[in-house]
């Protein structure tokens, strides 16, 4: 692979499900096990054949988009050659890739910003199919969209939402595609068939263009897919990452008056005293945390916490709890950045 | 792929308030908020919309779905 590989990200949407912490800044920027969730997406590139001859567009919404993404890619990646489109109308997900129709020149990977997968993506070098979707067997797929592989191993179609367990390969929003440039045909050919469900073109249907065309697609399975897409699915997500590699309770068990449960991770600066953390809490830097009990929660920058039990909880930057420290049950708060609560 | 069978006012939370829902293929604008529940599972709401029709509506939060059942 010789071409630069361009490395298409559409991170455009609302983010409505991860409210109140997507009024002030994107999706990819909440943080979670310690860093955000952009960081963790980028990670998975380090497995690239030549990173060096890789180009990153990211597809931003407006305003918090726009106007915080490049800046933290220029921060955190200095190195990194990146272009933004910016995605002003909602349209879908084939909307906002078409977007960059200008970058779309030979071999290209596409993932959506809320998807992290443990892959390995060395192999491309030598890859000689038109494309490979990355799927998940999961037990029952009926929720998902699904790969149909045919006897000969190569996807025949992309099914969303199939009624049977039948073909359980769930896509996992991660796909190669030789040819960038019979991508944007076939979602060019999407739009002119209208082919959108709800006004919003979806990438699937531009794949089974190019499946109906004779494109060879196949896949490669993944066993550990992580979604950053809702509250839910973030605090899974930070458990899973605590636990796999990403704790750092032997640094943290340092502070005196503190009891840690593993797995967490506790940024260096944070300042706790009189305190139990753990498990699967990740503080951020700067936060200051006194006589508290808190698991299961993700505390980003800057925050502080006094006198309270918290569990299963998000809580955003800079924002200030404190509690009466009663020994009351553990609250549960999902508040936005620079809040304040009284428990 | 997801398409959102049930719209809704997201401030400071996802799913605070129902404003329109999609069935037999149409978009039907809520009305009123007639009754709204929490369970383990998730949210509940019982809604009327402006054709008369009254449905119940869950979003299930583990699994970030809705479900939809007219009364």
């Amino acid at each position: 692979m010789t071409e630069t590989l361009k490395i298409i990200i559409p991170m455009a949407g609302w983010g409505t499900r991860m409210r109140p912490h997507t009024w002030n800044k994107p999706k990819p920027l909440v943080g979670v096990a310690g860093k955000t969730s952009f960081e963790h997406l980028m990670d998975i590139f380090k497995t690239l054949p030549d990173p060096a001859n890789a180009e990153f567009i990211f597809i931003v919404g407006p305003h918090l988009g726009e106007d915080q993404i490049p800046p933290f890619v220029a921060e955190h990646y200095p190195e990194l050659k990146a272009h933004y489109v910016v995605q002003t109308e909602m349209k879908g997900q084939s909307h906002a890739i078409y977007l960059a129709k200008e970058f779309l020149h030979g071999p290209m990977i596409m993932v959506f910003s809320d998807t992290l997968v443990e892959t390995d993506f060395s192999f491309l070098k030598d890859e000689t199919s038109d494309g490979v979707a990355w799927v998940k067997p999961v037990p029952d797929p009926r929720r998902f969209g699904v790969a149909e592989v045919g006897d000969d191993g190569w996807i025949t179609r992309l099914i969303e939402k199939p009624k049977s367990l039948e073909n359980n390969l769930a896509v996992v929003g991660c796909y190669y595609f030789k040819s960038a440039e019979a991508l944007a045909a076939a979602l060019q050919e999407q739009m002119r068939r209208k082919v959108q469900l709800n006004n919003e073109f979806f990438l699937v249907d531009a794949i089974n263009i190019m499946l109906e065309g004779g494109a060879q697609m196949r896949t490669n399975t993944v066993q550990v897919w992580l979604d950053t897409g809702t509250i839910e699915a973030t605090l899974e997500t930070n458990r899973y990452l605590l636990d796999h590699g990403r704790d750092n309770s032997a640094q943290a068990k340092g502070r005196p008056t503190v009891e840690i449960v593993p797995p967490v991770f506790i940024h260096p600066s944070a300042e706790i005293n009189q305190a139990v953390i753990g498990p699967h809490v990740s503080i951020a830097e700067n936060c200051k945390i006194s006589q508290a009990v808190i698991q299961d929660s993700i505390i980003e920058a800057g925050t502080q916490i006094e006198r309270a039990a918290l569990n299963h909880s998000l809580i955003g930057r800079d924002c200030q709890v404190k509690g009466e420290g009663n020994g009351g049950q553990a609250a549960s708060l999902n508040i936005g950045d620079d809040s304040s609560v009284i428990l | 792929m997801t398409t959102d069978p049930v719209e809704c006012r997201s401030e400071v939370e996802y799913a605070e308030k129902p404003v329109a829902l999609t069935w037999d293929g149409q978009r039907l604008e809520v009305q009123a908020i007639l009754a709204r529940w929490r369970t383990p599972q998730g949210k509940h709401f019982r809604v009327s919309t402006t054709d008369g029709h009254i449905f119940e509506l869950a979003y299930q939060t583990a699994v970030d779905e809705w479900h939809i059942q007219a009364s």
